[in-house]
C-alpha cells in the first residue's frame, strides 16, 4: 500500500478531514461531474436552487455583496496603481501621488473615494455576513470548514484594509499603522522581531511602505481570491444554504421546492452587485476620502487613532489592567518585561477571539437550530454573540467619537 | 417576487447606477479653473476692441492683438510648471491665467496681473521659477482653498503681499535686496532693535551695542529717573528703541539703584571743576543756544519741541538719529552733557555722535541749554544730585539676577561684556512646524495655527505670551516690543526667510563682494572722532542720514570740498538737516579731501573727464542762456534750469539747490556727466532726466562751474551756496 493511499485511508475516517474534502451530496454520474467542472459559471451556481434560499432575509445578499465589493476594489485598485508610487519622498512619493490624484488626475479623487468606501463597506459586509452565518447556525456540520475559510477571509479583509491604510502616507495612516505596530510588538517574546519583520526596520519607513504595498496589491488579493474560490466551492459542495431540515431532530420531509438558477438567482445577485455599485459611487460622489498632512515620524497627532475597525481594540488597550498588567514575561522571570495593556487588549484578546471563531464549528457538533435566526435551541449563543458584537460596536463608537487628546473622554460637539 | 418584477428591479438599479455615474462625471468636470480660463478668454475677446481703441501706440496695439490671439488659441486645460531643481509644481496659472499674459490682464482676481517687475525675463520669469518658490502654498492643488493653504490645522497659507518677500531672503544673501522692501525693513528692524543680541539668525547681522553703555549712569542721570525708565521707557520717550523689560517693581528699583551707583570719572571731573571754580553754566546759556541751533548743527540729528524748524527737507530714508532732547532736563546732568560734547567716545563708547572742536563756554552753555530744554526753569542748572544711598548686597544680587536673566548685555555694552545669546536660535525658524510652537494660551482658532500667524502673534507681545511661556519659575524673558502692525509683518517676512532647507545652488545669489575698506590711515583717524560714517555711507557701510560718499571724489572739486567742510553752509535754501560745523583742523581737512579724491571716485565721471575739459568763456555765455530757458539744440525744447534752481545772481526756483558759486564746489566732469544722463539721476532725486547733447552739457557745465581758460571771476562771486543735492 502506497504512502498516499494510507494517508487517504487514515484521513477518510477523520471528521475534520472529511468535512474539508468530502462532498456531502452523493457523487452523481460522470456526465454531471463533467458539466460541473467544465463550466465555470455552473461551478459557481447549481442549475437549480431552493426557492427558500432566494428570500432576501435568508442571506440579505451579504456574501454576494462582499464579492461585488471585492471586484470593485480590484478594478479601482488597478486604476489607482497607475498613479501610485510607493515612496516616502514628499515631492514624488506616495503623498504626492495622493495630491496628484486629488488635483491633477481626471476622476482620480473619485476612484480613490470609491476604493476607500468600498473597502470600508467590505469590512462591514464581511462582518455582517459572519453574523448572519452564526445566527442561523450555518457553521454546523457539514459546513464547519467553510466557516473557517470565512473567518480567514475576514482576517484577510482586515489585513487588506490595514495594509492599504498606510499607503497614502499621511499623518492619519502613518500613526494608525504605528498604533497597530505597537500592538504587534506586544506579543511576548517575538513581538519586537515580528514588528521589525513587518516594518522592515525599527520604524515605519520606505521599507515598510514597500512591504505594505506588495502585500496590499499582490499577496493579500491573491490569497483572498483563492480563499473566495474555496469558499464558493464549499458552498456548492455543502448543498447551498443551511436549512432547518438539516437539524438532527428534523423529521424527514418532502424535497424542498426549487427554481432554475437562471434567472432567479443570477438576477438577484446582479441586483445586489448593482446596489453595491450604486451605494459606493454615491458615497464617492458625496464624501471625499480624507487626506491628512504628509506623514511626519517626528510628530504624533493627538490622539493617534487606529483605523476604525481596530479602534475597539485600541479602546480596550486604553483601560487599566491592574494586576494583569504587572505579569512578567516569561512568568517565572521577575526581571523580565511586563505584559502590559497592549498584550492583554491588543494581542491576547484578538487571538482568543480568533481562536474561538476558528474552533467554534468543531466544539459542538450537534445540528440544532440550523437554518433559522435565533433558533430556539441556540438562543443563548445568539444573544451572547449579539451582545459581543454590540460591545465591539459601542467600543468602536466611543473610540471614534468620544476620545480626544491623551485619549481622554470628550464630547464630540 | 415574480420574474418580471425581478427584471424591473435590475433595470431600475442599472438606471440608478448610470445616474450616479453621471453625477460623478459632472462632479469631476466641475473644476474652477475651467471656468476661470474660459471666462478669461471670453472677457479678453469682448474687451479687445475697447482696449485697442484706448491704445495710442501702434506697437502696443500689435502686442494686444498678439496677446488676445494667444489667449484665444489656448485650450482649456490644466496649466502647470514643474521646476525640477525644487521638485515643485506650480499650477497656480491654471486659475491665475493673467500672470503669464499680463497684457490681457483684468482688474479682478484671479485675472489680475502679477506686480512688476518680479516676473520679467531678467528677474524671475515664471517659466524658470514657477510660483511656489516665492509664494509657498500647495502648488499641486487646483482649487483655491487647497492651493492657498487654507485647509486647516498646521497648513501654512500661501505667502502673499509682503510675506512673499520672505522667499527673497532664502536665495539672495545680500543685506539689502532689490524689490523686497518689507524684507529689508524686517531685517533692518531685527538689527535695529537688537534681536540679534539674543537670537542667532545666521545672518551677517552684527550684534553691536545698540544701546548706550550702562557704565557711569549715576553721573548721567538719577536713580528715580532710571526706575521710571525701566518700568516704562516709552512713557518718557515714545520713539525709543528700548523695549519694555519684564521687570517687577522691586527688581526695577534694585537695578536702578545699582546702575545709579556707577560713576564716570571724566564727568565727575567736570562736575568737580565746576564746583571748585564756581562756574555757573547758565551764564553761557544764550551763547550755547546759538551754537546748538546754529553752527553745531545739533538739529540735524536731534529734535526738541521748542525748536522751530523752518521747513525740513531730509534726504530720503533719513530719520532722527539722535534722541529727542525735549525732556533732557528730567534726565541729564550739565557736567555729563559738557563731558559728552568734549569727547563723546570716552563718555559713551561707540556713540555715533561726532566730536566738536569748540570752546569750553560753548560746551557748558550748550549743556545748560540742553538740560534746560522742556524742564522747569529752576531745575535747568541742576548739577549732580547728592550721592544716592549705596545699594545693598541684596539689591546687587537682585539686579545681577535680573540683568543676566533679561540679557541686558545683548544691547548695552555687548562688546565689552561676555555675553551669550540667551534666546533660542532662529536660523531655522521658517522650518518650524506648527506643533513645535507653543500655542497653549494663544487665542487663535486651531485651523489658523501656522507659523506665520504664530510669529505675528508673538511679536504682538500680548500678555497671553506671558501665560503661554511662564511655566512655573521661568518667567518670560523676551522684552515687550512695541511694533506697529506694518513693522511686525516686515519682521515676520524676514523671519520666514530664515530656513535651513537648502535651496538649489543655481538659485543662490551671493551678496556683492563688500568693498574692502578699513578706515585706517589719516581719514580713519578723522572718522574715529568726527564720525563721518554715522551719517554718510561709503561702500555700503555707514549711516543713511546723509548722502553717500561714494563718487563724491569725482563730484566735488577739492577746493570746493575743503571750503565746504571747513564751514558747512546749508546747500538748499530750505535745508535744516545739514552738516554740523565740527571745527575740523587743516590736517583733518587735508586727510578728508585727499581720501575722497582718491577713494570715492565715480568711474563714469572719470571716463567723461576729457569731454568736459577745456571749457571756454563762450560756452559759459551759452550756458547762462540755457540756464535761463533757451532751447536745447537737440530737441528744441527749453532747458529751463531756472524753474527749480537759482544762482547768487540769477533769482530762480527754490526746489533744487542753489548753483553756480565760485570757486565751484562741483567738478565740471560731474556736472557734464549728470547733464548727459538719460535716466533719473538718483533714486531719490526729483530732477527730470536732462539728457542734453554734448555741446549743451558742456555749455551748462561751463556756466555752473566756471571756464577753465579764463579766470571766470567776472561771474557772481558769492560765497555761500553750492549744489550738493540733485
Amino acid at each position: 500500500m502506497g504512502f498516499w493511499r494510507r494517508c487517504r485511508n487514515l484521513s477518510a475516517d477523520n471528521r475534520v478531514v472529511r468535512s474539508i474534502v468530502a462532498d456531502s451530496a452523493p457523487m452523481p454520474g460522470g456526465a454531471q461531474r463533467r458539466i460541473r467542472y467544465r463550466n465555470f459559471f455552473l461551478l459557481l451556481h447549481p442549475r437549480r436552487v431552493r426557492r427558500d434560499s432566494l428570500r432576501p432575509r435568508a442571506t440579505f445578499g451579504l456574501g454576494v455583496a462582499c464579492i461585488a465589493l471585492f471586484l470593485l476594489l480590484v478594478v479601482t485598485g488597478i486604476l489607482l496603481m497607475f498613479y501610485y508610487s510607493p515612496g516616502t519622498d514628499p515631492a514624488r512619493g506616495a503623498y504626492a501621488s495622493m495630491e496628484e490624484l486629488r488635483h491633477g488626475v481626471a476622476f482620480g479623487q473619485f476612484i480613490r473615494n470609491m476604493h476607500r468606501w468600498a473597502a470600508h463597506l467590505l469590512v462591514v459586509a464581511a462582518f455582517l455576513h459572519l453574523a448572519r452565518v452564526f445566527l442561523t447556525g450555518a457553521f454546523k456540520p457539514p459546513r464547519q470548514f467553510n466557516w473557517v475559510i470565512g473567518v480567514l477571509l475576514l482576517v484577510v479583509t482586515l489585513a487588506e484594509s490595514f495594509t492599504g491604510y498606510l499607503l497614502p502616507w499621511d499623518q492619519l495612516s502613518y500613526w494608525a499603522i504605528e498604533v497597530g505596530g505597537s500592538m504587534m510588538a506586544a506579543v511576548p517574546g517575538v513581538g519586537p522581531a515580528l514588528r521589525r519583520m513587518v516594518f522592515g526596520g525599527e520604524e515605519i519607513s520606505q521599507t515598510a511602505l514597500i512591504r505594505y504595498y506588495g502585500l496590499h496589491v499582490l499577496i493579500l488579493p491573491a490569497v483572498f481570491t483563492v480563499l473566495t474560490c474555496i469558499h464558493l466551492w464549499r458552498v456548492r459542495q455543502n448543498g447551498g444554504l443551511a436549512h432547518s431540515i438539516e437539524n438532527d431532530d428534523a423529521s424527514p420531509q418532502m424535497p424542498l421546492p426549487t427554481v432554475p438558477a437562471w434567472p432567479h438567482l443570477v438576477l438577484r445577485e446582479a441586483a445586489v452587485a448593482l446596489a453595491c455599485l450604486v451605494i459606493v459611487v454615491a458615497m464617492a460622489v458625496a464624501f471625499d476620502a480624507p487626506l491628512g498632512e504628509p506623514a511626519d515620524p517626528a510628530h504624533a497627532p493627538e490622539p493617534a487613532k487606529a483605523a476604525w475597525y481596530f479602534l475597539w481594540l485600541q479602546e480596550i488597550v486604553s483601560y487599566d489592567y491592574g494586576a494583569l498588567a504587572r505579569v512578567h514575561w516569561p512568568p517565572w522571570d521577575p526581571g523580565g518585561p511586563t505584559l502590559g495593556a497592549e498584550f492583554w487588549g491588543g494581542v491576547a484578546l484578538p487571538s482568543v477571539c480568533l481562536a474561538v471563531l476558528l474552533a467554534l464549528p468543531y466544539v459542538r457538533q450537534r445540528r440544532r437550530g440550523v437554518g433559522v435566526y435565533f433558533g430556539r435551541t441556540r438562543r443563548v449563543a445568539c444573544v451572547v454573540f449579539v451582545l459581543v458584537a454590540l460591545t465591539i460596536l459601542a467600543l468602536t463608537l466611543v473610540g471614534y467619537f468620544l476620545r480626544g487628546p491623551n485619549w481622554v473622554l470628550v464630547w464630540p460637539w | 417576487m415574480t420574474e418580471r418584477r425581478l427584471y424591473f428591479v435590475v433595470i431600475a438599479l442599472c438606471l440608478a447606477a448610470v445616474a450616479v455615474m453621471v453625477a460623478a462625471v459632472r462632479q469631476d468636470q466641475a473644476r474652477s479653473w475651467r471656468w476661470y480660463q474660459a471666462e478669461f478668454a471670453r472677457r479678453t475677446e469682448a474687451d479687445l476692441p475697447a482696449r485697442l481703441g484706448e491704445a495710442t501706440d501702434e506697437r502696443l496695439r500689435a502686442d494686444l492683438l498678439a496677446a488676445a490671439d494667444r489667449v484665444a488659441a489656448q485650450d482649456v486645460a490644466l496649466r502647470q510648471l514643474y521646476v525640477p531643481e525644487l521638485g515643485q509644481v506650480s499650477r497656480c496659472v491654471s486659475c491665475h491665467v493673467a500672470a503669464t499674459e499680463p497684457l490681457a490682464a483684468r482688474t479682478q482676481f484671479p485675472w489680475k496681473r502679477h506686480p512688476e517687475p518680479y516676473l520679467e525675463a531678467h528677474w524671475h520669469p515664471f517659466e524658470q521659477y514657477g510660483c511656489v518658490v516665492c509664494h509657498g502654498g500647495n502648488g499641486r492643488a487646483t482649487e483655491a482653498v487647497a492651493a492657498h493653504g487654507e485647509e486647516g490645522v498646521g497648513v501654512m497659507p500661501r505667502r502673499k503681499d509682503e510675506f512673499a518677500q520672505a522667499a527673497c531672503g532664502r536665495c539672495h544673501r545680500a543685506d539689502e535686496i532689490d524689490g523686497a522692501p518689507a524684507w529689508n525693513r524686517g531685517r533692518y528692524l531685527v538689527q535695529d532693535r537688537g534681536c540679534a543680541g539674543c537670537h542667532d539668525f545666521q545672518d551677517a547681522i552684527a550684534a553691536a551695542s545698540i544701546g548706550p553703555t550702562l557704565a557711569g549712569l549715576g553721573s548721567k542721570t538719577s536713580e528715580s529717573w532710571l526706575t521710571a525708565w525701566l518700568v516704562q521707557p516709552e512713557a518718557f520717550r515714545p520713539q525709543t528703541r528700548m523695549p519694555r523689560p519684564r521687570l517687577d517693581a522691586r527688581e526695577a528699583a534694585a537695578v536702578a539703584r545699582v546702575l545709579a551707583a556707577r560713576r564716570l570719572p571724566n564727568v565727575e571731573a567736570v562736575a568737580e571743576r565746576m564746583t571748585t571754580t564756581r562756574m555757573d553754566a547758565s551764564r553761557f546759556e544764550r551763547r550755547g543756544r546759538e551754537w546748538v541751533e546754529g553752527a553745531a548743527g545739533c538739529t540735524t540729528c536731534h529734535d526738541w519741541p521748542r525748536l522751530k524748524r523752518r521747513g525740513f527737507h531730509p534726504v530720503s530714508g533719513w530719520r532722527m538719529i539722535g534722541p529727542d532732547l525735549g525732556r533732557s532736563g528730567e534726565k541729564l546732568t550739565v557736567p555729563y552733557v559738557a563731558a559728552l560734547l568734549d569727547d563723546p567716545q570716552s563718555v559713551m563708547p561707540g556713540t555715533v555722535m561726532p566730536q566738536y572742536a569748540c570752546a569750553e563756554p560753548d560746551r557748558l552753555g550748550a549743556a545748560a541749554y540742553v538740560v534746560g530744554l522742556g524742564a522747569p526753569r529752576q531745575r535747568s542748572a541742576r548739577t549732580v544730585e547728592a550721592p544716592p544711598a549705596e545699594p545693598s548686597a541684596e539689591d546687587r544680587a537682585l539686579a545681577s539676577d535680573a540683568m543676566s536673566r533679561l540679557g541686558c548685555a545683548a544691547c548695552h555694552d555687548a562688546a565689552s561684556t561676555a555675553h551669550a545669546r540667551i534666546g533660542p536660535a532662529l536660523a531655522d525658524v521658517a522650518d518650524r512646524r506648527y506643533w513645535q510652537l507653543q500655542w497653549s494660551a494663544a487665542d487663535v482658532s486651531p485651523d489658523q495655527r501656522h507659523l506665520q500667524r504664530y510669529l505675528e502673534w508673538k511679536l504682538e507681545g500680548s500678555p497671553q505670551i506671558d501665560r503661554a511661556e511662564a511655566s512655573p519659575g521661568v518667567p518670560m524673558r523676551m522684552p515687550e516690543y512695541r511694533l506697529s502692525q506694518h513693522e511686525r509683518r516686515s519682521v515676520v517676512a524676514y523671519l520666514l526667510s530664515r530656513t535651513q532647507t537648502p535651496m538649489p545652488e543655481k538659485f543662490i545669489v551671493e551678496a556683492p563682494a563688500a568693498v574692502a575698506w578699513t578706515l585706517d590711515g589719516p581719514f580713519g583717524d578723522v572718522n574715529r572722532t568726527r564720525r563721518c560714517t554715522s551719517c554718510h555711507r561709503l561702500g555700503g557701510q555707514g549711516g543713511r542720514a546723509a548722502p553717500a560718499l561714494d563718487g563724491t571724489g569725482s563730484k566735488f572739486s577739492p577746493e570746493g570740498l575743503r571750503r565746504y567742510l571747513a564751514a558747512p553752509w546749508p546747500v538748499d535754501v530750505a535745508e535744516q538737516a545739514r552738516m554740523p560745523h565740527l571745527g575740523l583742523t587743516p590736517q583733518e581737512l587735508n586727510a578728508v579731501t585727499r581720501f575722497l579724491a582718491e577713494m570715492a571716485t565715480d568711474r563714469a565721471v572719470r571716463d567723461r573727464a576729457a569731454d568736459a575739459a577745456g571749457l571756454t568763456d563762450k560756452e559759459m555765455v551759452r550756458g547762462e542762456s540755457l540756464f535761463r530757458g533757451a532751447a536745447d539744440t537737440a530737441t528744441g525744447r527749453p532747458v529751463g534750469c531756472i524753474a527749480c534752481h537759482r544762482t547768487a545772481a540769477i533769482p530762480g526756483g527754490l526746489v533744487g539747490p542753489t548753483l553756480g558759486e565760485r570757486p565751484s564746489r562741483l567738478s565740471a566732469a560731474w556736472v557734464y556727466t549728470r547733464l548727459r544722463a538719460a535716466g533719473p539721476l538718483a533714486a531719490d532725486s526729483r530732477m527730470p532726466a536732462p539728457s542734453l547733447g554734448h555741446a549743451d552739457a558742456r555749455a551748462l557745465a561751463a556756466f555752473l562751474v566756471g571756464a577753465d581758460v579764463a579766470a571766470g571771476d567776472d561771474a557772481a562771486d558769492a560765497p555761500g551756496n553750492g549744489g550738493e543735492h540733485d
